[in-house]
């Protein structure tokens, strides 16, 4: 067949009806293979639609990168396709172990859905077989094609999705609302899919607590906790795909961190992981601030201690840049010490 | 010159001129099948744009959030159009000595992590960029500083294009009249500068750009001065002295002194010992700074050491002049761009540079 849109090459046997519904196609223009999506039939051309809408709305190194539209006739009829980035690569994996691997592989996975709810998107078809791990081990999240707007047309009457990855608020026979946290759910299954585990098809049951702890005893409390609340039988107590992102990422940065704080004096005292425990004193007051790998908090103090005039207490942990001041106004003399931490992030 | 208005491939509609980036035209546009607001850069008539589809393709093999991405490219009436996601900004250049005599620590650790990762990412893709210079970055979201990207990659191999020819016709590069030329001069790696025709450069001159790039960001001067200067300070290995304010506030002093460690290691002559991106962008990481959205505002009060200044939106913030970094005296009515903290009763800014 001649070129599509003037640009676009058929790479193989392309088939723009029946099953075979997406096309590698070389975009001659930028020398790259892309992939070209259509639907079987005219009747769900809406979906096609719906998953273009998605897709403009998001910018995430982590979804799928829309490029062009096309029609062009086809076989007597016209072909409308959505031209798709190519990623050379693999689906996600499900005989992961747990270790730094997988977390990694998890991270990337939650941060690109929580970057995908933040536009206001929610996915409803999350599953290993929608996301590809490409040649540089970045992960996409792929096929947007049940898509929906929050707030918007967030409602349905019919059960779609992947059975499995469905949480339990979608069964049901009457008109049913659905949120963000739908993915979140289907997200604590595909993490328990990565690990081999074999997902009911069945309408879900609650999983009594510690079940994924016991089922993956090399998982770490930290980790398992997170996928057990994901999965929660209620919509209202699973975290948010952010909160989510934000504790795995942690987690693989344990240890990374240095903090440094500059007295009045211009003394420099390093916090890291060689180095864990800091104490300021003055006059005023003193404070002391350790690092255990994952947070800066402050384990003890004398006198009156502000931090961004705040007063603090043992067991605060530090926000990220602060002013401390030792002492109070009203007596006087203040000492005031700059804290400030490194900004380690998680290499995909 | 396109006219507004212009539909170009009845897909991006011109909505502005922007600016002329030395060969090249940019223009804003609007694609109305994506509805994105797209750059539109087209090469200015007289130049040449063999190389044009060539950097269009290696620059749309790099997908990372510090590279302006590269979204579509086509010929028409065989003039090559490349369309680039817009920023909406000035240059880094502009961005930051345009309005400050230097760039203090933590500003300059907060750019140099981001463009150390654009670059890691370019080199990850196999592409060098070979021209970067603070003209070639854009930075979107104002004193914000949210958005920095590496742009112009195009430019780059367009530049090569001018360089080969300059080599080629026996002449020395450093004695080039072409104004294109003589811009990259002060953040061109020595073996691109001594290069013979033919010789490959490779991606460690990315490296020593960034480092030139860097030192001219943090001191407001030079690494190796400017025109038939730079080559023979090069050769030299004479680079120009990192200036005394860099460290004379203690509170700034130990992140200054990290910055300019990193600077000289990407500032050497063997290509062997300049860091990969990779490892630049992890020796970033480990630098501990702050940056939040910049602010700025002007100075109403003064009382020894201890000051109030007021912004555009009627904020009182207080600060001390121990926190001023860089240049410039502080009185009523100076004008600052400052981090603010929580504070009571004010909130409490630092670091505080005074605005040129």
């Amino acid at each position: 067949m001649p070129l599509i849109a003037n640009r676009y090459e058929p790479t193989g046997t392309a088939h723009w009806g029946g099953m075979g519904y997406v096309n590698e196609c070389l975009d001659r223009h930028l020398g790259r293979t892309v992939m070209l999506k259509t639907v079987q039939r005219q009747l769900d051309l809406p979906r096609l639609m719906d998953e273009r809408k998605a897709l403009l709305k998001l910018r995430s190194k982590h979804v799928v990168q829309l490029l062009d539209v096309v029609t062009f006739h086809w076989q007597g009829q016209d072909v409308t396709c959505l031209v798709l980035e190519h990623i050379e690569g693999i689906d996600l994996r499900v005989d992961y172990t747990p270790g730094p691997e997988y977390q990694k592989a998890l991270w990337q996975v939650a941060s690109g859905l929580a970057e995908i709810h933040a536009a206001g998107v929610i996915h409803r078809d999350i599953k290993p077989d929608n996301i590809r791990v490409d040649a540089n081990g970045l992960i996409k999240i792929i096929d947007f094609g049940l898509a929906r707007e929050v707030g918007r047309d967030d409602r349905t009457r019919s059960i779609i999705g992947t059975g499995g990855y469905m949480a339990p608020e979608l069964y049901g026979d009457s008109t049913i609302s659905f949120s963000t946290a739908i993915d979140v759910y289907a997200f604590g299954q595909t993490a328990r899919a990565m690990l081999g585990f074999a997902l009911p098809t069945t309408p879900p049951s609650a999983v009594p607590a510690g079940t994924i702890a016991q089922q993956n005893p090399a998982l770490g409390s930290e980790v398992a906790a997170l996928v057990e609340a994901a999965v929660d039988g209620q919509p209202a107590n699973r975290p948010t795909m952010a909160a989510i992102a934000r504790e795995l990422g942690r987690g693989l940065l344990r240890d990374r961190h240095r903090a440094r704080i500059i007295d009045g004096a211009g003394r420099a005292y390093e916090l890291h992981s060689g180095h864990r425990n800091a104490t300021i004193h003055s006059g005023q007051g003193s404070i002391t601030i350790r690092y255990d790998g994952l947070r800066f908090g402050i384990t003890a103090l004398t006198g009156s201690v502000y931090i961004n005039n705040r007063a603090m207490a043992v067991g605060d942990e530090m926000a990220a840049s602060c002013v401390i001041t030792l002492g109070d106004a009203a007596a006087g003399r203040r000492t005031f010490l700059t804290f400030d931490v490194s900004n380690p992030e998680v290499m995909p | 010159m396109i006219a507004n208005g212009t539909a170009i491939g009845a897909r991006y509609v011109v909505e502005r001129y922007i600016a002329s980036g030395g060969m090249q035209d940019v223009y804003r546009a609007k694609d109305q099948l994506t509805e994105l607001t797209v750059a539109l850069k087209t090469p200015q008539v007289g130049q040449a744009n063999r190389r044009f589809k060539q950097s269009a393709q290696l620059s749309a093999r790099i997908n990372h959030y510090n590279v302006a991405r590269t979204l579509d490219y086509f010929e028409l009436n065989g003039a090559p159009y490349l369309i680039e996601e817009l920023v909406d900004g000035p240059t880094l250049e502009t961005a930051t000595l345009g309005i400050m005599s230097s760039v203090d620590p933590h500003l300059g650790a907060h750019l140099m992590l981001r463009l150390a990762k654009g670059i890691a990412a370019s080199h990850t893709a196999g592409v060098a960029h070979r021209d970067l210079k603070p003209g070639n970055v854009l930075v979107g979201g104002g004193l914000g500083f949210e958005e920095i990207k590496l742009t112009d990659f195009g430019i780059a191999t367009l530049a090569e294009e001018l360089f080969e020819e300059v080599v080629s016709a026996g002449g020395d590069l450093t004695r080039s009249t072409s104004g294109t030329i003589q811009g990259a001069l002060p953040y061109m790696a020595p073996e691109m500068m001594f290069r013979r025709a033919g010789d490959p450069v490779g991606r460690e001159a990315d490296i020593w750009s960034l480092g030139a790039l860097m030192f001219r960001l943090l001191t407001g001067e030079y690494p190796f001065g400017e025109g038939m200067m730079v080559p023979v300070n090069v050769n030299a290995a004479s680079l120009t002295p990192w200036p005394q304010f860099m460290i004379s506030n203690h509170q700034f002093a130990p992140l200054a002194l990290s910055l300019q460690g990193l600077v000289e290691e990407c500032l050497q002559r063997s290509l062997s010992a300049r860091p990969s991106a990779a490892a630049l962008v992890l020796k970033c990481e480990e630098l501990c700074y702050f940056f939040a959205p910049r602010q700025r505002g002007t100075v109403v009060h003064k009382e020894g050491g201890r000051c109030r200044l007021r912004t555009a939106a009627g904020q009182t913030v207080f600060f001390h002049t121990d926190s001023q970094y860089g240049l410039g005296r502080i009185d009523v009515g100076t004008e600052v761009i400052f981090n603010d903290h929580p504070g009571q009763p004010f909130p409490r800014a630092h670091p505080v540079v005074v605005a040129t």
